[in-house]
């Protein structure tokens, strides 16, 4: 059963004004049925600075092929040398099946709620 | 209070799209096939047999004939194939609230395909004909939009 993020609490508000958070909104349909096109959601920038991503995270990285582009995605698999990501509707989503693995440093944020 | 906080700060796009051609459907693709496939039936239909004792004839008539054959079966299979990736790949669960019979009606629609493939039959293309106008009205009624059928023939 695929985890989605909840509603944030008010600490995640917190962290915003902290600069510990990131706003961001999803545009697209590869994360359907959990994440729609106009959701809103709260990120963690500095998630993976001192650990890896874990199985089952939506996260942010940055489009291997298009410069300045963030995708959002879910990890899959976590190998040695990076992430496999995955769209959680892969009828609609360009994602590790076309690009292989994501290098860590590519990885750039952690979902961590609604806002 | 939290709306104040949160829009204090920016929000950033990020992409949950392909960049592949999914995405891009539309049933013309099956439509066009399927006008093909009446057409070949049609002119299978109206050819006459030439004079066997005719040899000249007769290469001709198996020629055309065959070529008659093999764009219908080859049309035939290319629609089956469009409506599927329109159903496998378009078509979402919850466009099933809205065409509850929907799988029945792809099933027939391909399982027409297939008699039009493996038959020679105006009645069967002119049914799909009409299950590919059905698709048409589904699929754009799916995507909210009024896109009026047209047939280019």
């Amino acid at each position: 059963m695929q985890k989605y993020p909840e509603n944030a609490g008010f600490f995640e508000y917190v962290l915003l004004l902290l600069g510990r958070r990131k706003r961001i909104r999803v545009t697209g349909a590869s994360m359907l049925p959990g994440l729609k096109d106009g959701d809103e959601l709260f990120v963690d920038p500095y998630a993976y600075v001192a650990t890896h991503p874990e199985e089952g995270d939506i996260v942010l990285a940055w489009h291997p092929r298009e410069a300045d582009l963030k995708i959002i995605k879910r990890v899959s698999m976590v190998l040695d040398n990076g992430c496999w990501l995955v769209g959680d509707n892969p009828a609609e989503s360009t994602d590790s099946s076309q690009y292989g693995i994501f290098a860590f440093k590519r990885i750039v944020g952690k979902v961590t709620s609604r806002s | 209070m939290k709306n104040l906080i949160k829009n204090f700060f920016a929000v950033e796009e990020v992409s949950a799209h392909c960049d592949g051609p999914c995405g891009v459907y539309d049933p013309a693709d099956a439509r066009i096939k399927a006008e093909a496939v009446l057409s070949m039936t049609k002119k299978i239909l109206a050819m006459a047999a030439p004079d066997p004792s005719d040899a000249a004839a007769v290469v001709a008539y198996n020629n055309t004939m065959s070529r008659y054959i093999a764009i219908k079966e080859d049309q035939a299979h290319g629609t089956k194939t469009d409506i599927l990736v329109l159903w496998t790949d378009f078509f979402k669960p919850q466009h099933l609230e809205a065409t509850p019979d929907l799988h029945d009606k792809i099933w027939k629609a391909t399982k027409l395909c297939s008699a039009c493939k493996t038959t020679v039959s105006l009645e069967s293309a002119e049914a799909l004909m009409a299950a590919v106008e059905d698709i048409h009205n589904i699929f754009w009624a799916a995507k909210g939009r009024d896109v009026a059928y047209y047939t280019a023939s």
